[in-house]
Order: C-alpha cells, then structure tokens, then sequence
C-alpha cells in the first residue's frame, strides 16, 4: 500500500512538472545556463592538461632520469633499484669514454662516423614499435643511419681503438642494423647494443681480450663488477618525480623532466582551484534558487497538497514531490547543459587548436566527467529539495484546504 | 438503519495568535443514508467539524469514537491515542469521500485522473466506474479535459465524482454549492442527493444555506453558540 503511494506520488510529482511546464522550463535553463559554462570551463581544463600530459606520456625521453657525472655501481644497487615500483627500465651503462663506437656501412667505402653506444634490451621504452637488440643485431638513431646511408638490415663495419703502450690497436666487428630510431627519440649518432656487446667493448678499451669476439688482449680479471653509469626510466610520468627524489636521497645526481611534470601538475591544481571556486559560487546560487524554487512552489500548492492528504495520500509519498520534481529539473539541466557543451566544444577545439595537421582536442570530457557531473548536481538538487520537503511532511492538510478558500 | 459513525465528548480547542475557539460535540451520530445539515453563521465552526470527521483535524479529547468501515468497527479514538497515522489514512481513504467548497481538484490532472485518484490509492480496478458515473452527472464529454476548461458547475460535478468514485460510506461536503447560482446550487445538490440514495451513501453537508438544505432533505445537527467566559473561549457546540 505504502510503495504503491509512493510510486503514485512520484506519478503526481511527474504530472505537474508537466503540467506546469513553463516554470519547469524555466529552472532547467537557470540550472544549463549555470553548468553549461562550468562544463566548457571543466572540459578546457582536462582537455588542455591531459593534452600536453599525453604529449608527456608518448615522449619517452620524458620518463628518463638521467646520472649527472659518473659513480659506481655494483650488481646489489642495481637489484635494489630494480625492486622499486616506480622502475620502468633500468639498464648499467659503462663509461662515456668507453661507450664509442666508429662505423662505417659495411660494402660501401664511407667514412667512419663515432657513434655513442647505448646499452638496450627488450622493454627499451626508446624502442617503441622496433624489435629488441639481440646479440650484434643494433639499433640506430635516425642521425647515425642519415650519415651512413643505412636502414634495417644493413650491415654496418665497427671498429674500437686502443692505445697499449705505444702501440694503437683496432678491434673490428660486424654488426646488422636491427631498425631505425624515431627522429623524436634524439638527434645524436647514437647505436643501441647489447649489454654484453657494451662491456666486451670497455674491457678491451682497458686492455683485455674479448674472446667471444676474437678480441686479443690481457685476460680478465675475475671478480664483482661495477659500472659507472645507468639507464633508467620511470613506470610512469607520475613516478618520475618520486623516482628522482628517491635517487636524489641516495646521494645522485640526476637530471629529468620533472620539473616540466610538476609544471604540469601546478597548471592542473591551479586551473583545478579556479574552477572548484567558479563552480562552488555558481552551484551554490543555483541550488539555493532551485531550493527556493521548489519551496514557494510547496507554498504555492499547499492546497494540492492538502487534497492530495484528503485524499489519502500518506505525507511522506507527498514529501518525494519536491524531491522528484528536483531530480527532474536536476537531470534534464544537465542534459541541456551536455548538449550546449556538445555544440560550443567543436567550434573552442577549431579556433584553440596550434597545431592544424594534429587533431588537437582542446576542449575535452569522458564519459565518467558527465556522470559525476550529473550526480553531483543531482545529489545537490535533492539535498536543496528538502527543505521543501520537509514544509510539505509539517503541513496540515486542514491549513491547506482553508488556504485560499477552497 | 445502521449506525456509520458515532461520537461522543469531542472537544477540539484551536489557539491561534489573534483568535481562541473551542469546539465542542456532545454526540453525534451518523446512520446509513442519513443526510445530515451542519448549519450555522461564518465562524460557527461548520468547516472545523467536517474537518475533524475527516480525522484531519485531531481533537484534544474524546470519550468515544468509532465508525463501521465495510462490516469493521475501527475505534477512531483508540488510533488517535495510539498515534497510528497510517491507520487514519487507510480509514479516511476508504470510509470518506469529501467535497470541497470550490471543488478542490487538482489542476495538472484531467478530468478522469481526478475522479480516478481515489480509487488508484485504494488499488481499486480500472473498470467502468469512472465512465458510469461521469454519465450520470453530465461530464462524460469533458473526462480528458483539464480542469481549468471546466465552469465552476461542471467543477463541483467532477469534485461530487470524485468523492463518490471510490464508493465510501460517508460523504462530507463543504459548502458545496456556495460558489454556484440558484439554478446550479440547485442541480449539484439534487445530484449529490440523487447519488447518494444510489449508492447507499449518508451525506454530511456544511452550509449557511438552511433553506436549500432543507428542501433537500436534510436533517439539521443541533448548533449552539456559547460566549466566552473567564475560564473559557468561545466555543461551538454541535450535536444530533
């Protein structure tokens, strides 16, 4: 009996909005004509963060951490870092000095261009689409294939230079071009190897022998091994500060992008503040007038009101009439807001766009942003409503029938 | 003829800022197919009673108070001590059909849905009812008309179906033919009167009308002024 009153409640509620169509209207527009510039504002505001932390996120480079100088770093560092959840990639590198490499292309007689070696391995964020490094299988930047006039599957001629007493040694070695470095990734002559590759070619540097390359030289000398530098990149753009910290605490020095990331997130919280306070002033004038609204419409029908109890209607079914009729006013606003967002957000994305050959989106919103949209907004109508709610549950239907002279 | 209602020792007491008034009923009895008059100057207290019949107004004591709903003794006075609200509610919307001076319908419903509504809440069928007895008052043509298109006669009309659609047992009305011409005063009561025989209904009728209500039928409620005095307001008395 009772659910049956409510839902005949909610049915009456639905009716009169209907009926009273105009004034329905009329505080819809007044609630679109608030959310609507609250959405372009909101969709600005992600569009324009989450574009250029996109921008971020496909720029490797960008969750690069880098050693400034060199250090020593034995196998137990390099574990420890790798145990860190803020750890993308991490890679020992040998020493600058040692890490060049002279090439030349392999059947054409060009002159030798010095490469710097990078160690890599499968999961390089450098290497994006390209398969990994694999024994003398290599990588080239897109500046090192220009100069040697090579693309993938090349064969490329390296040689190694020492000095052993006076004497000036070369060590030669084929390597094949594995593929071709993105031009973004960096504008250096730079050849991606193997880590093995990387260390035969310092021990020989330091004057041992290589025999899996047939290398002469001093034998090596067995026992832990230190490297003086690394490869590292976060898991993410959100992990690159953190990471930086925690190296920095270590007593490192180290370069990154994390000041751009943190420029990034301070544009986020500001636009996010300024937003949060036009919101906050527009939502609260606009609620407290629906609340308003909603009660002089109680007082307005408190006639209605008394012959709907007359009739039998219980006080609480009738108590759900404001609030469903906020709830209406509530939804169809921000749908009309959604639709005036979806007509003005086109025309903001083609005037605010810099870059015409990328389909820059400026003004941005998910799926999720409408739905918290529409229950906030929802949730705040009804919270407005129960004020007049609660008029309508004290009401007497005996004031009401004697109102205006029913 | 058996007894639909009967009270005894009302007393309601209303204390508003400018004005005290008191109530009083020493018996009141209602039998089926009764018509009852409650006669009696502006201010006598005639909306005050038929607004406590209709346990909208609760009344500060009372010595005894029952109605036969369907076959059903319910102790109206034992629910108001036992502050049962849904109890009144379910009585009122089954027991009463009221009529409101100037008709009281609801203006975002049509005509039909008005008449309807009673019986909606009682979950009663959707049949021919409404249809029925739209016929036998002259409304059938404006059943899917709003309100607002209606005169102020065919309003009354529709507030009367309204108030028998649902078939109770007693029907109050609050000057309903105050609104209304001679003519039209005259139709709406004789249909009233006519429904109620038909549908084995008593009648309890507010008006400052004796004569119409008279020509009627109806049997006047004893009304009695009592001035004020230094240890009591004024105070109405109705009895039958």
């Amino acid at each position: 009996m009772l659910a049956q009153n409510y839902i005949l409640g909610i049915d009456l509620a639905v009716r009169d909005y209907r009926h009273e169509w105009r004034l329905s209207l009329c505080a819809v527009l007044a609630l679109a004509s608030v959310l609507a510039p609250l959405l372009v504002l909101y969709a600005l505001k992600f569009g324009i963060v989450d574009g250029i932390r996109e921008q971020l996120s496909q720029e490797p480079r960008a969750r690069e951490l880098r050693l400034v100088g060199h250090g020593s770093f034995d196998e137990a560092f390099f574990a420890r870092l790798r145990s860190w959840p803020e750890v993308g990639f991490l890679l020992p590198t040998t020493r600058f000095l040692a890490a060049t490499l002279q090439l030349r292309r392999e059947e054409a007689g060009t002159s030798l261009v010095t490469a710097e070696m990078w160690p890599s391995a499968k999961g390089d964020p450098l290497l994006g689409p390209l398969e990994p490094v694999d024994g003398l299988n290599a990588i080239v930047s897109r500046s090192l294939a220009e100069k040697l006039g090579v693309r993938k599957g090349d064969a490329l001629r390296g040689q190694i230079g020492r000095s052993v007493g006076e004497q000036r040694e070369v060590a030669r070695i084929s390597l094949t071009v594995g593929g071709v470095l993105d031009a973004t990734v960096t504008d250096r002559d730079v050849i991606l190897v193997s880590l093995p590759f990387l260390v035969a070619a310092e021990d020989w540097r330091e004057g041992a022998a290589v025999p899996a390359y047939d290398w002469p030289g001093q034998p090596v000398v067995p026992g832990p091994r230190s490297f003086a530098s690394f490869r590292l990149f976060a898991k993410d753009i959100g992990s690159v500060e953190s990471l930086r910290d925690r190296l920095v605490e270590q007593g490192l020095d180290i370069q990154s992008r994390a000041a751009d990331i943190q420029l990034v997130r301070k544009l986020d919280d500001n636009l996010m503040l300024l937003f949060s306070i036009v919101a906050m002033l527009g939502m609260t004038g606009c609620i407290v007038g629906l609340g308003m609204t909603l009660w002089a419409a109680v007082e307005r029908k408190r006639k209605e009101i008394a012959v709907m109890q007359l009739l039998g209607l219980h006080p609480s079914s009738l108590a759900i009439f404001p609030i469903a009729q906020a709830v209406l006013t509530s939804s169809l606003g921000v749908a009309v807001a959604f639709l005036a967002y979806a007509a003005i957000a086109p025309v903001l994305n083609g005037r605010f766009a810099m870059a015409p050959e990328k389909s820059a989106v400026v003004a941005k919103l998910d799926a999720m942003h409408l739905a918290v949209a529409l229950v906030v907004t929802v949730s705040a109508a009804i919270v407005a409503s129960l004020a007049a709610s609660f008029r309508v549950l004290r009401q007497q239907a005996s004031e009401g029938l004697r109102h205006d002279g029913a | 003829m058996s007894t639909l209602l009967y009270l005894a020792g009302l007393e309601y007491r209303h204390a508003g800022s400018q004005s005290k008034f008191e109530l009083f009923v020493p018996s009141f009895t209602v039998r089926r197919q009764d018509r009852v008059a409650l006669s009696g100057p502006s201010g006598s207290g005639k909306s005050t009673m038929l607004d406590t019949l209709a346990f909208i107004l609760k009344p500060a004591s009372v010595e005894s108070w029952w109605v036969q709903d369907r076959g059903a003794r319910e102790d109206i006075g034992s629910i108001y001590r036992s502050r049962n609200e849904k109890r009144l509610l379910s009585i009122r919307s089954r027991f009463l059909g009221y009529v409101l001076q100037a008709g009281g319908l609801l203006p975002f419903l049509s005509v039909r849905a008005n008449i309807e509504l009673p019986r909606k809440l009682l979950g009663l069928p959707k049949d021919e009812t409404v249809s029925r007895i739209a016929a036998r008052l002259g409304i059938k043509p404006h059943l899917d008309k709003r309100p607002s298109q209606l005169s102020v006669g065919e309003r009354q009309r529709v507030a009367i179906a309204r108030a028998v659609a649902h078939n109770p047992a007693l029907v109050l009305a609050d000057e309903p033919t105050a609104a209304l011409d001679h003519e039209n005063a005259d139709n709406v009561m004789r249909i009233l009167v006519q429904l109620s025989e038909e549908l084995d209904t008593a009648l309890v009728v507010a008006s400052h009308d004796r004569h119409l209500l008279e020509r009627f039928g109806f049997v006047h409620a004893k009304f009695t002024a009592e001035a004020s005095s230094a240890t009591r307001p004024a105070r109405s008395v109705f009895a039958n």
